[in-house]
């Protein structure tokens, strides 16, 4: 009975039990709670922190970009200056306290450079090359003559500068001319009934009777060069045309010689510096050349390549393997597969539109393609990837980079592209 | 104090601390906050000063100080170009308030500009 009496006082109340209970799970909920609060503030300062690092990150990939960009840059000027030997070994660059690192992946060789750009033209009638910042160009589109700009260098392209409507008359004669007041184009035209006229495009649009006359083409209709000297010596301007076949001055007297040899080319010419004398090279067709030259009241054998000859532009002239002559006028032609081939194929014109030496123009399909510089021959690419980091672990860039390379010594050239 | 009392005076005190949390989180990082907005507008500043040379123009030797107005808030910018290698031009830019310098950045050009 005592210990039933002892048993009963420490057995606790079904009431005390069920306080206890609660106030395990109330704090097993607080600490749940807190738990969740603490994890909840962990992640919000760390969301935050995240955007000010991100926001932080922004600028130095900003830089990065800057970094790569100029790495890239003079990574081409290394290239340009021939101080890159060794493809195995090329330099990295530092800039705002990031480091660029380039791996050569790969080099090929590519085609001469071309440029392309649309041209809404049916025929090209004349190049007009401006001293190496382009050329005027002069084309048939439908019934019209149009006048445009070649622009070249670091912003190509075209400007279209005239469209003036043309009647019936054939062109048989043509030649550009940049004066001060813009671009004026002569022509020697023939009447629908017969009858040449001599008429000029003026930059205004207009359409005069010329006072310039032009000679016309004899064989193929297709005046090559024009070019106004005083030939003769007699201090009055005499005019020499070139065609493919023929060449041919008109004094300032009114004299006319004329010059072509049955069953050869004119693959060159130039003018001789020391006395202003017309020379030509010609290629018969078994590939043996003969020099001409204009001594003033007719035209002349020349023995060989005479010493100092130098083109319109005073331009050292110098013989090609393929016998094209000084960057002036050299009668070659570029193929699709960038070939140089001396021939005197029709709708490509050949002028130095870029300041470095001949280049091919001509239309095709709605484009306007300007072979540049094709006597140099190919090109190399070189393939580049680069990483840019922030010193050596943190990188912050991955690229990769094509870089075109025409020409040697001070014709150099280079183009570079991002590709991914 | 009837139990549902209670729990609407704990709930109470639960919005209460979260929005202490809250106003905590905004007060500790306020200032940072609008540095950073400042900043992110320092960049934009920057980046459409150095897109003129995205083309191809060599930059003049020289310190070049201009102002821009973005929003409320003036910039000022600096940009210095010096020869650090013949053909070879570091252009540094500075974008910033009086006396607080958001962005600093380097660009190097050649020549071949």
């Amino acid at each position: 009975m005592h210990l039933l009496i002892n048993m009963k006082k420490t057995e606790k109340s079904p009431g005390s039990k069920r306080s206890a209970g609660n106030s395990l799970y109330a704090a097993a909920v607080l600490f749940l709670s807190l738990s969740a609060v603490l994890v909840s503030v962990i992640l919000l300062f760390d969301f935050v922190s995240g955007i000010f690092r991100d926001g932080d990150r922004l600028g130095e990939n900003f830089q990065a970009v800057l970094t790569e960009e100029s790495a890239v840059e003079l990574l081409a000027a290394s290239f340009l200056e021939g101080s890159v030997h060794d493809y195995s070994v090329i330099p990295s660059f530092t800039v705002g306290g990031q480091k660029t690192v380039f791996t050569v992946t790969g080099t090929s060789s590519i085609p001469p450079e071309t440029l392309t750009f649309p041209f809404r033209r049916d025929s090209l009638l004349e190049v007009l090359p401006l001293r190496g910042a382009g050329a005027v160009l002069v084309s048939r589109a439908g019934d019209s003559i149009c006048v445009d700009m070649l622009q070249v260098g670091n912003a190509p392209g075209i400007i279209e500068l005239l469209g003036v409507p043309w009647d019936d008359r054939d062109v048989i004669g043509l030649k550009a001319e940049m004066l001060d007041d813009g671009v004026h184009v002569y022509f020697l035209a023939m009447e629908p009934g017969g009858g040449e006229s001599f008429l000029e495009l003026t930059p205004d649009g207009a359409i005069e009777v010329s006072e310039i006359r032009l000679p016309p083409d004899p064989v193929s209709g297709n005046l090559r060069e024009v070019a106004v000297g005083d030939y003769d010596g007699d201090g009055a301007a005499d005019t020499l045309s070139i065609t493919v076949n023929a060449a041919m001055v008109i004094c300032g007297d009114g004299g006319t010689y004329s010059d072509s040899i049955p069953g050869a080319r004119m693959v060159a010419w130039s003018i001789a510096c020391d006395d202003a004398a017309p020379c030509f090279r010609w290629t018969s067709g078994d590939g043996r050349d003969r020099w001409r030259i204009f001594s003033g009241n007719g035209f002349e054998d020349l023995d060989g390549i005479r010493n100092g000859l130098r083109n319109r532009a005073g331009e050292a002239v110098h013989v090609e393997d393929d016998s094209a002559m000084g960057p002036a006028s050299g009668f070659i032609t570029v193929d699709a597969s960038g070939e140089r081939v001396p021939s005197s194929s029709p709708g490509v014109l050949l002028c130095d539109v870029n300041g470095g030496g001949v280049d091919a123009v001509r239309v095709r399909e709605g484009r306007l393609e300007v072979a540049v510089d094709p006597m140099e021959g190919n090109g190399l690419l070189v393939e580049v990837s680069s990483v840019t980091a922030l010193g050596n672990d943190d990188v912050l860039l991955r690229s990769s980079w094509g870089y075109r390379i025409y020409g040697t010594g001070s014709g150099k050239r280079i183009r570079w592209e991002r590709w991914s | 104090m009837g139990n549902a009392g209670r729990r609407s005076f704990v709930a109470a005190v639960w919005m209460a601390a979260a929005f202490l949390l809250l106003t905590g989180v905004l007060l500790t990082y306020r200032e940072r906050m609008e540095r950073q907005e400042k900043r992110r507008g320092a960049l934009m500043v920057a980046g459409g000063v150095l897109y003129r040379w995205d083309g191809r123009d060599f930059p003049e030797t020289g310190v070049f100080d201009s102002t821009v107005l973005v929003g409320e808030t003036l910039f000022q910018v600096r940009r210095t170009v010096r020869d650090v290698s013949p053909g070879v031009r570091e252009m540094k830019l500075f974008v910033g308030e009086e006396g607080d310098r958001y962005v600093e950045l380097t660009r190097l050009f050649t020549e071949l500009r």
